[in-house]
């Protein structure tokens, strides 16, 4: 089942919801809007603080939003219950170019920005000033950063980049962070490591990159409809990587549902499942629906009505309405996936945001 | 107000680019310019013993990602023959391409592409464009979005 809210004409590049699924962030412009989810999404406050469009939006495990624009900044907007509105912290991003990317660290205490300026900008919060500092992840990035992930750890950082490759980092921030547990991404880790640098053969550029719920594995969906996984097995021995071709227009964002199912859609328009460990496409969400739902409406037809709708048919030579986007509920490039309370949420350039039970 | 957008602001840190070098995907290929003639070779002899299949595959298995332009322009004439030949013996090239593997059937888009685009592929404009619409029709539009961002061209 899935239930369609058109927000916007202009494009939704991102959408957020805080972790009880109550409060949406949508992207809108050079603006963010909030939205009260209860049976119908109602708005309930904006926040201006960008002059470029906003890029991406993120709710903290404590509520804190976080927002990064093309005007190379980022803003951290925090409930002030005294004014009663969201009241914006500044954030020291120093970069020179776009800010495309920022997700919040699974604990909230720290957060990253990707950037066209080649940079990953690994940001936490400086008391004493009352701002955001960010340390920079560089080496050896030498493209645009479109997307990153965090490690339920807290500290490895996974980055896609323009040059088709995705590299997985330690973000570890001393006196921040608690040394975290090795891992199969290895056991030391200071800051700007590389754990892991994978690419597959064609090298299409990177739309979206995530962690597995356990970790130990990170899946990315490239510019040349693919979709690759890929298992580290420690020290010493070759990952496991699991590179599948489609025949799909490419997926823009993908998102883990299960130990051994994700969900990916894009360019497509629909959500489809693929499941491990070949990774092959198992379901395409949206079509199912409907192919019950007519089941449904066959089953409760009666003779006298089945032999009106023939008559009709054949009278004015109608034909039941043929769908021209293989039964997507989105009408143009889905741009983010969300999981908010078992559901899977999507939002894309057509302005909607659509929630699927899968 | 200055016009920031013309600010090459690329300048100010010209080390960190990535070169030519650096965007080549890495292939395992230990395939020498030999290899490639002999290649050539057994596609024209599968084409003479009318072995169509066995030829198209072997041609589209070896693609000289790794050679330069004049080594790939002759390998570009020998996919053309193939495929001129194919189409010429066969009035159906469908079931050709069905027995195609995936990868097989993306390097096929790719040199459809690139023969379309040379003096002789668009003489025979018409036949390319057959085995286009066959081979869309049965492999989506998935190839053509990696001939599109596939580093490895031909």
């Amino acid at each position: 089942m899935s239930i369609t809210y058109k927000l916007s004409n202009k494009p939704i590049h991102d959408h957020s919801y805080s972790p009880d699924g109550s409060i949406m962030a949508i992207t809108k412009e050079n603006i963010v809007e909030i939205y009260q989810v209860s049976s119908k999404p109602t708005l309930i406050t904006t926040l201006k603080g960008h002059d470029k469009t906003v890029a991406s939006v993120d709710i903290s495990i404590d509520g804190k939003i976080l927002t990064c624009s093309q005007d190379r900044n980022a803003l951290v907007w925090d409930w002030d219950q005294s004014k009663n509105e969201y009241v914006p912290t500044l954030v020291l991003l120093r970069i020179n170019r776009s800010a495309n990317y920022c997700r919040w660290s699974p604990n909230g205490s720290k957060f990253a920005v990707a950037s066209s300026d080649r940079i990953v900008a690994v940001c936490y919060y400086e008391e004493e000033n009352n701002w955001w500092v960010s340390k920079h992840l560089k080496k050896p990035i030498k493209s645009t950063i479109t997307s990153l992930d965090w490690h339920p750890n807290n500290v490895l950082l996974a980055t896609g980049s323009t040059d088709g490759h995705v590299r997985v980092f330690s973000s570890f921030i001393k006196g921040l962070d608690e040394k975290p547990e090795g891992s199969v991404w290895g056991t030391k880790l200071p800051f700007q490591t590389l754990c892991g640098d994978f690419t597959n053969e064609t090298g299409g550029w990177v739309h979206d990159v995530k962690f597995s719920l356990d970790g130990d594995s990170v899946g990315f969906v490239s510019h040349d409809s693919s979709l690759t996984i890929v298992s580290p097995q420690g020290e010493g021995v070759p990952p496991v990587f699991v590179n599948t071709f489609t025949s799909h227009l490419p997926f823009k964002a993908l998102s883990f549902i299960g130990p051994n199912s994700v969900v990916v859609s894009g360019h497509n328009l629909n959500l489809l499942v693929f499941e491990g460990p070949n990774w092959q496409q198992t379901r395409v969400v949206d079509q199912t629906v409907k192919a019950v739902a007519k089941v449904d409406e066959d089953e409760e037809i009666s003779s006298h009505d089945a032999l009106n709708m023939f008559r009709q048919l054949d009278l004015k030579g109608r034909v039941k309405e043929k769908s021209t986007n293989g039964g997507a509920d989105h009408t143009n490039t889905v741009e983010s996936i969300r999981i908010v309370n078992g559901k899977v949420s999507t939002s894309g350039i057509d302005g909607k945001v659509v929630i699927f039970s899968v | 107000m200055e016009d920031w957008r013309r600010i090459d602001i690329d300048a100010l840190e010209a080390d960190n680019f990535l070169t030519k070098e650096e965007l080549v995907p890495s292939i395992d290929s230990n395939l020498s310019l030999q290899d490639i003639s002999n290649i050539i070779n057994e596609c024209r002899n599968y084409l003479t013993k009318g072995k169509f299949l066995e030829s198209l595959q072997l041609g589209l298995d070896n693609p000289p990602y790794l050679f330069d332009q004049s080594v790939k322009d002759q390998y570009n004439e020998l996919m053309f023959e193939v495929l001129c030949s194919i189409k010429n013996n066969n009035n159906d090239v469908s079931p050709i391409i069905k027995n195609l593997s995936t990868k097989q059937q993306d390097v096929l888009i790719k040199y459809l592409y690139k023969i379309m685009n040379t003096s002789y592929g668009s003489k025979q404009g018409g036949l390319m464009l057959v085995w286009f619409e066959k081979t869309i029709e049965i492999t989506g539009l998935g190839p053509i979005i990696r001939f599109m961002s596939d580093r490895r061209t031909v």
